[in-house]
């Protein structure tokens, strides 16, 4: 599907045709962001919400978009800090240490249909399910979604050698765990 | 070399294992769901922003609820609830029409206020003086 590019959405969206134009930005971002999403939080329906969260806060700020950074770097942001306080939440809900709550990420992989069968693919997320919440971040924007670093510096707010730094740590972690028995 | 190229090569040096390794996304979502979410977050918009309406029209009249309320038990009480009490007072038909009995029932009811002249000295000297001005027997007094 051709999508508009995002200087003519915003344009649309400022011309009086916002409902018409914030459409055509969820037809052209949803798949990403909930991609994104639940490579972190797992479940679907947990995705679920949180991208429905995300296209909301992107609703609600558009009209103040300066586009100072890029849309997709601007929708990443949202859609990551929604994962970061969703994990957090969760969190604190539950008085849980952050072990447990990747413990019970790690069983819902373990519910995951597309991951049955699959040994190589599920040892591979239960590794990503060890590394920090951040870094696990780092590595899924640029091992799955190949992002820039300056694009990933945009969403993180993080300097582009510390997250050359961080995604180094993460893949040799990964490597470690693959390739350990 | 594009970024692609730069990545790959960079994991293959750091982590060949990891290299030859598909990319696979494993998290699909179920069929027909990229489909109806737009509308679902329209949807939600539409609702909050309903209920953002009806939370505003309640609050408004929340507002005038609370200005009355305050405004009552204001007037409760700064309001003079005490009636100013009638001044009784004797016109000539009244008083002429009374027999002194009555008259006299009717002059209880009034606080009568006596005018008394104290002594606001306690010196010895002005004492005496004002008990001869008034021509007391001071030796009366005193027994002597």
């Amino acid at each position: 599907m051709e999508h508009q590019a995002d200087n003519e959405l915003l344009q649309l969206f400022k011309n009086g045709n916002s409902h018409y134009a914030f459409n055509l930005i969820i037809k052209k971002y949803q798949q990403r962001v909930y991609t994104h999403v639940r490579r972190m939080v797992i479940d679907h329906d947990d995705a679920s919400d949180l991208t429905q969260n995300t296209f909301i806060k992107v609703w609600h700020n558009l009209p103040k978009f300066r586009e100072d950074s890029q849309l997709f770097t601007w929708i990443y942001r949202i859609a990551t800090n929604e994962c970061l306080s969703f994990l957090k939440n969760k969190r604190k809900r539950f008085f849980l240490p952050i072990g447990d709550v990747e413990g019970e990420l790690s069983d819902k992989l373990a519910h995951e249909p597309s991951l049955k069968g699959d040994a190589i693919e599920m040892k591979l997320q239960k590794a990503l399910l060890l590394l920090p919440e951040k870094q696990r971040l780092v590595f899924n924007m640029r091992y799955y979604n190949e992002m820039k670093y300056e694009d990933m510096s945009e969403v993180l707010g993080t300097s582009v050698g510390a997250l050359k730094a961080s995604y180094h740590h993460a893949v040799q972690k990964i490597e470690n765990y693959l390739t350990s028995d | 070399m594009n970024m692609n190229q730069e990545n790959d090569n960079e994991l293959k040096k750091n982590a060949p294992y990891l290299a030859s390794l598909e990319k696979k996304n494993s998290f699909q979502a179920p069929e027909g769901f990229f489909e109806d979410l737009p509308s679902k977050i329209e949807d939600k918009i539409q609702a909050a922003t309903t209920e953002k309406k009806h939370t505003y029209v309640s609050l408004h009249y929340v507002k005038y609820a609370a200005a009355a309320v305050v405004l009552l038990v204001a007037g409760y009480y700064f309001y003079p609830s005490k009636t100013i009490p009638q001044k009784n007072t004797f016109t000539a038909w009244n008083v002429d029409s009374l027999t002194d009995d009555e008259l006299l029932d009717e002059m209880s009811d009034f606080p009568i206020e006596y005018e008394t002249e104290t002594v606001v000295s306690n010196d010895d000297a002005d004492i005496i003086n004002y008990l001869i001005d008034n021509k007391v027997d001071i030796t009366e007094i005193n027994g002597i």
